[in-house]
């Protein structure tokens, strides 16, 4: 055998060596190495916009006003009951929507904004009844038509210690190809 | 080149071949043949009939993680009201009583474990589960005594046999296959018909709701 | 070609002992327990969960007991009921879903009981504290070593899954009889309350 097929040979099999270890060890530890997807679950935000205006999952979003308050009233100036424990404070924030094309649309759609703080927390929004503006993009009586832009209201209950620590709402596209969590800042 | 150990395989093989190829040969058409034979006569015969036991209640029997002791059965019609249509429900009484052995577990029964059998072919129907002092799927606590309790099954308004047929399923306790690569811990599932019960059938009205 | 060069078997040698040696890293039961850690605790004891926590407060023994207290008709059992009440504090990372048990000495698992309660806690959103009380129904024969579980069913691979274990203070059979015996007549169960954590 001539001494070139022989290192050729050789480097043949090395490298097929090589190939399998490297696929082994990469399965083996794969489930231990972060990737985009457990990222995301972790909630980490992958962008940060100022006020807006931002694209996400086909909804146009702009921030345009963030405030605490110690109670909400209705459009008769009524107090708006809502569960909120002592020692913690209202926080409203409006927002302006516009669904653009390709966002699937039956009675509305869903639009859905969470607070969060420089700390890292994250607080959902609470139903509330009886504010002026519509808290969610599926109201039958204030309803947000395609390519236009309707504004919104979203309702926040946090411990009054966070409020210095709030930095905006954050917008998701959980779509496995996209996965992306957008922090709109005040 | 060709090295000598090459070729004495090569030899090898070829011998082996021709040494063992009448007696696959043979094989092969021996396995046609039967098949050919099996196709002519008509196939295996399909199992007729009902493959578990039929009791006449009340009886007591024991299936899956269950001890079922069924007493009555009966038919409860519902009138047409202004907002419903009539209705026509069976309600089957047993009592039940948790005798999970393998794993002690608080659970509830869940409704295809009891299945309405109501003949002539026509598809079987799932229980709700079983109502037990007032509640529905109420969950059963291992080592307490048999409690009694309720199924319901939807049937058809002109349903009036006068002994209906219950099945009973009950769950096994095993585990996946461990070749698949499964977990090889047994759990209670698949489960399989274990009897079926006959009772014997009232017929009640409700009264109609104002 | 040979089909039993040394190079090869050597390679094929090395590929066995790689597979046993993952299987050797992981332990027997790769779906379960080699990514759980239990805490354990006891009454009173603030568990820490992830950056969240979980206190057990109270146990309260009880022959019949009350959803709610508009309820009427209380529910009754062959056995006891026994209350075990929680105090639910949120961190900043979501603690994901979970399922409660009750398991005594003789390997028995007991279940939350009462309609409409979840299987699980739910936590609050951060910065509160939620307290609220699960029902178990209970064979009296079977309450030496009586533990509160709280299984965490949803977690990211990779990150261990943390449980938790309660001592609820059965240590015999005579301790249980006494709980027994002194059992209240009813229980009600309180309404979930939330408040700003201190």
């Amino acid at each position: 055998m001539k001494l070139s097929t022989r290192a050729y040979r050789w480097t043949g099999q090395i490298s097929l060596l090589l190939t399998l270890l490297g696929i082994a060890a990469y399965l083996t530890v794969s489930n231990y190495l972060g990737d985009a997807e457990r990222v995301f679950r972790e909630g980490a935000v992958t962008e940060v916009v100022g006020h807006g205006p931002v694209e996400v999952a086909k909804v146009r979003w702009q921030l345009d006003s963030m405030q605490a308050y110690t109670r909400l009233v209705d459009e008769d100036k009524k107090e708006i009951t809502m569960d909120h424990p002592a020692g913690s404070v209202i926080i409203l924030v409006k927002a302006s929507v516009t669904p653009l094309n390709g966002l699937k649309m039956n009675d509305g759609f869903s639009c859905e904004a969470k607070l969060r703080d420089d700390r890292g927390n994250v607080w959902e929004h609470t139903s509330v009844f009886g504010l002026d503006l519509p808290t969610y993009c599926g109201d039958d009586d204030r309803p947000i038509k395609r390519n236009q832009t309707g504004q919104i209201a979203q309702v926040y209950v946090v411990p009054a210690s966070a409020v210095p620590h709030l930095v905006g709402i954050q917008v998701e596209d959980a779509d496995y190809e996209v996965l992306r969590r957008v922090l709109l800042t005040w | 080149m060709e090295s000598l150990d090459d070729v004495i395989d090569a030899m090898i093989a070829d011998r082996v071949i021709h040494r063992h190829r009448r007696k696959w040969l043979i094989a092969i058409a021996a396995v046609l043949v039967l098949a050919l034979v099996i196709f002519v006569t008509g196939g295996w015969k399909e199992k007729k009939g009902r493959k578990v036991d039929t009791l006449k209640a009340p009886v007591t029997l024991t299936a899956g993680r269950y001890e079922f002791g069924f007493t009555s059965a009966e038919i409860i019609r519902t009138p047409k009201t202004t907002y419903d249509p009539a209705k026509s429900r069976l309600v089957v009484s047993f009592d039940l009583k948790n005798v999970d052995t393998e794993k002690h577990e608080t659970q509830s029964l869940s409704g295809d474990l009891l299945q309405l059998v109501p003949g002539h072919g026509a598809d079987l129907i799932d229980s709700n589960g079983a109502t037990c002092r007032d509640q529905l799927n109420y969950k059963l606590v291992y080592g307490l005594p048999a409690v009694p309790c309720t199924a319901e099954f939807k049937v058809p308004n002109d349903f009036k046999e006068s002994v209906v047929e219950i099945g009973v399923l009950g769950e096994k306790w095993e585990s996946d296959n461990a070749l698949l690569g499964l977990s090889d811990k047994p759990y209670w599932h698949n489960e399989e018909a274990t009897a079926v019960v006959q009772l014997e059938t009232t017929i009640k009205t409700e009264k109609k709701d104002k | 070609m040979k089909l039993y060069r040394p190079a090869t078997v050597l390679v094929g040698v090395l590929f066995v002992l790689l597979g046993g040696l993952t299987r050797l890293v992981d332990t027997d039961q790769v779906y379960e327990d080699s990514t759980r850690v239990t805490a354990h605790g006891t009454i009173g004891q603030k568990i820490q969960y992830g950056d969240s926590a979980v206190t057990v407060t109270r146990m309260r023994f009880a022959k019949t007991f009350l959803a709610d207290e508009n309820d009427d008709k209380p529910i009754e059992t062959d056995g006891i009921f026994v209350a075990v009440e929680y105090e639910a504090y949120r961190g900043t990372k979501d603690p994901g879903s979970n399922d409660v048990t009750l398991t005594a000495d003789d390997g028995n698992i007991y279940e939350s009981v009462a309609e409409n309660a979840s299987s699980g806690i739910t936590f609050p959103q951060p910065g509160f504290t939620e307290s609220g009380a699960f029902v178990f129904e209970v064979n009296t024969n079977d309450l030496k070593g009586l533990t509160f579980k709280l299984r965490t069913s949803q977690f990211f691979t990779g990150v261990p899954a943390r449980d938790i274990a309660v001592d609820l203070a059965v240590p015999s059979d005579e301790v249980a009889k006494q709980l027994v015996d002194k059992a209240a007549d009813q229980y009600v169960m309180p309404e979930r309350s939330t408040r700003v954590d201190s």
